[in-house]
């Protein structure tokens, strides 16, 4: 765990966080140390050159005994004053003070005096040097502690700091990582369970909306995109399966029957057409799954050339025609002339064909069945196959688009339960609408195609 | 006719040639793609009965081949794939006719003769005749024994392929394909219905029923030839 953690993207972020906010920290605390460490060192050395001009504003006019006799007095006197002092004349002989005699120098300087402190150690003095119109040489001098103190307070206070930066934003990182972690272990561990099979997994969401929520709510949504999908599947193939079973049976049945009976060669001949009749029944299931299949993989979009609408719809009306007239009913078409859409000839052919075929099955002789192809304002094209038979009820109108679905009242009208699917599949092929509607009475089925 | 059959399924080679031959073909079978080729090219067959998927060179490029060599013999495609692309793609390589797997033997008899005539048929007639029978192309008129018969444009055109293949088999596929354009069956009767109006239109009392059924096989006019 604590390895994983350290290779998390969010702790690795935090770290990288860490390091350029300490190092914007280090700079700031920086720029602010030299500047008042800077201010401190010249209010100092302000301090010095004062107490040098004081002493030494009247020379060469006064003589040097008194200047050494000032600060003689200073030293002995004025316990708050610098407390270091050299008087040398040109030839460096000290006059007066307690430092050792040195070669002159003007300005600020800093020195080291071996034995100086109270307690006998080492001082640090920064002092403050004039050579005299005459060459002689004065140097006051203070004790430096109070600006390495600062100095020494500044530079502990960046390092605390620094390492305080440094604490907060890798225990940071760490606990946001392991937050972070938890989730998505979290996600794994049910993407897992859902790659070992149980669908019915979704990812968990803290309902706060926030990246982790978006991310597991999309992907909860094609879990259920998915699921559906498969549902489908396994719906379609339980579908085919018992669909299938019943003609297989039925062919069965036949050639057994075939078999046992002993009879004549015209018996025979009955027996072995209504297997045919099955098996070509059989065939018909499968060309037509096929073809759905196919057509819902989208391939056939590469054929899609400029169609005759008008023409194609005329024509399955016509082969149509003779066959409804037998049963003394009317196919009535209204087709407006020239319209042509894109798509595929053969597949609206049979699109057509499968609704025209529909309607024939599913509703008495006599009633007349209406047919309407007309152009849309906004273009489309609107062909509408409405009949005068029972209709299919509201709530039953997305089923019947399914593979195999049948309604209760036409279980035993001819058919495969195949027709519509492939319209359906048609249709969106051709990213065309279909609906079914009321025609009171009867069925009006809606293709709005672009 | 002389067939020459290229399939590499022993038992679908076996179902057409044993078919074809009891309808009086002579058939010979290949099992893959080149020696097809060959036996093809050297142009002693009438017809080629094409399986779409054969080893070492696919139907396809083979009939491409074939044309190129200017070898100009009627080509029927059988095919498992049986969809519009693959008829589209089978047509454009130079086939003649495409016949979608499973298929009845009734189905390519009557498409394997049909294309036999097709090469032999001069297109310039403008008179089909059969019995007292008589279709004019040019007037668009049709009579029965010199009194005329008024047909739809539909059922002339169904009336004329009928025609074109007196006293052979047509099948219901066939005529779907020819007179409507539709290359799928729609299960009803829609064929026998046009049939039997057809059938009243052309009706004589004094003369002979001109269409048969065939049963299982489809619709032939005239006596068989």
């Amino acid at each position: 765990m604590r390895a994983r953690i350290l290779r998390t993207t969010s702790f690795r972020l935090t770290a990288l966080y860490t390091v350029v906010f300490g190092a914007s920290v280090a700079v700031i605390l920086g720029i602010l140390y030299w500047a008042t460490e800077g201010y401190t060192e010249r209010q100092f050395d302000a301090t010095l050159t004062t107490v040098v001009t004081e002493l030494t504003e009247d020379y060469p006019n006064d003589p040097p005994e008194e200047i050494a006799s000032d600060i003689e007095q200073s030293l002995a006197q004025d316990p708050l004053g610098p407390g270091f002092y050299l008087f040398e004349d040109r030839d460096g002989r000290r006059l007066a003070g307690n430092l050792p005699a040195m070669a002159p120098a003007p300005g600020p300087v800093d020195l080291t005096l071996p034995g100086g402190g109270k307690d006998g150690g080492e001082v640090r003095l920064r002092g403050m040097g004039k050579i005299l119109v005459d060459g002689a040489f004065v140097l006051v001098a203070a004790d430096r502690a109070p600006i390495d103190d600062l100095q020494e307070l500044w530079l502990r206070g960046l390092g605390w700091g620094l390492l305080a930066t440094a604490v907060l934003g890798v225990g940071g990182g760490l606990v946001v990582s392991a937050g972070v972690l938890r989730r998505v272990d979290a996600i794994n561990r049910i993407c897992l369970k859902i790659m070992e099979g149980d669908l019915s997994q979704r990812l968990p969401g803290r309902g706060t909306d926030d990246e982790f929520d978006r991310l597991t709510g999309v992907v909860n949504a094609m879990l259920d995109r998915i699921e559906a999908l498969l549902e489908g599947l396994r719906q379609v193939s339980t579908d085919i399966a018992h669909d299938l079973r019943t003609p297989l049976g039925r062919l069965r049945q036949q050639l057994e029957g075939a078999l046992l009976r002993s009879g004549t060669a015209a018996e025979y001949e009955r027996s072995v057409e209504r297997a045919m009749a099955e098996a070509d029944r059989l065939l018909g299931i499968f060309n037509a799954l096929l073809r759905i299949a196919q057509v819902e993989a989208g391939s056939r979009r590469r054929g899609f050339a400029r169609v005759d609408l008008s023409a194609l719809v005329g024509t399955v009306a016509d082969v149509f025609q003779a066959s409804a007239e037998e049963q003394g009913r009317a196919i009535r078409c209204r087709i407006e002339p020239e319209m042509a859409v894109t798509g595929d000839a053969d597949l609206l052919s049979q699109a057509v064909a499968n609704l025209i075929e529909n309607a024939l099955r599913h509703t008495p002789a006599g009633t007349a069945i209406d047919i309407a192809l007309s152009r849309l304002r906004d273009g489309r094209a609107e062909l509408v196959v409405a009949d005068r038979g029972p209709g299919v009820p509201a709530e039953e109108r997305e089923r019947v688009f399914r593979r195999f679905y049948r309604l209760e009242q036409s279980r035993h009208t001819p058919g495969n339960g195949l027709g519509l699917s492939l319209v359906a599949a048609t249709a969106q092929l051709h990213r065309a609408e279909v609906s079914l509607g009321d025609n009171h009475p009867g069925l009006r089925v809606t293709v709005l195609l672009p | 006719m002389r067939i020459l059959l290229i399939e590499d399924d022993a038992d679908t080679a076996a179902y057409v040639a044993d078919g074809l031959t009891a309808n009086g073909h002579a058939v010979e079978a290949v099992d893959e793609g080149p020696r097809g080729f060959l036996a093809a090219a050297s142009g002693a067959f009438d017809i080629l009965v094409v399986d779409r998927m054969v080893p070492k060179l696919d139907g396809l490029a083979l009939v491409r081949r074939l044309r190129a060599a200017e070898v100009e013999t009627p080509v029927l495609f059988l095919t498992a794939l049986g969809e519009m692309e693959d008829r589209v793609a089978g047509l454009e390589a130079g086939g003649d006719d495409y016949l979608p797997k499973p298929f009845a033997l009734p189905e390519l008899l009557a498409r394997v003769e049909a294309l036999g005539r097709r090469a032999r048929q001069s297109t310039a007639e403008t008179v089909l005749r059969c019995g007292d029978l008589e279709m004019d192309l040019l007037r668009r008129s049709v009579s029965r024994a010199g009194r005329p018969i008024e047909l739809m444009p539909r059922e002339f055109q169904l009336l004329e392929y009928l025609l074109r293949n007196a006293g052979h088999v047509v099948t219901k596929t066939m005529l779907l394909e020819t007179v409507w354009h539709l290359r799928f069956d729609p299960n009803t009767n829609v064929v026998e219905a046009h049939m039997s109006r057809l059938r009243g239109k052309l009706h004589r009392p004094a003369s002979a029923e001109l269409i048969t059924t065939i049963r299982g096989a489809g619709y032939r006019l005239g006596p068989p030839a």
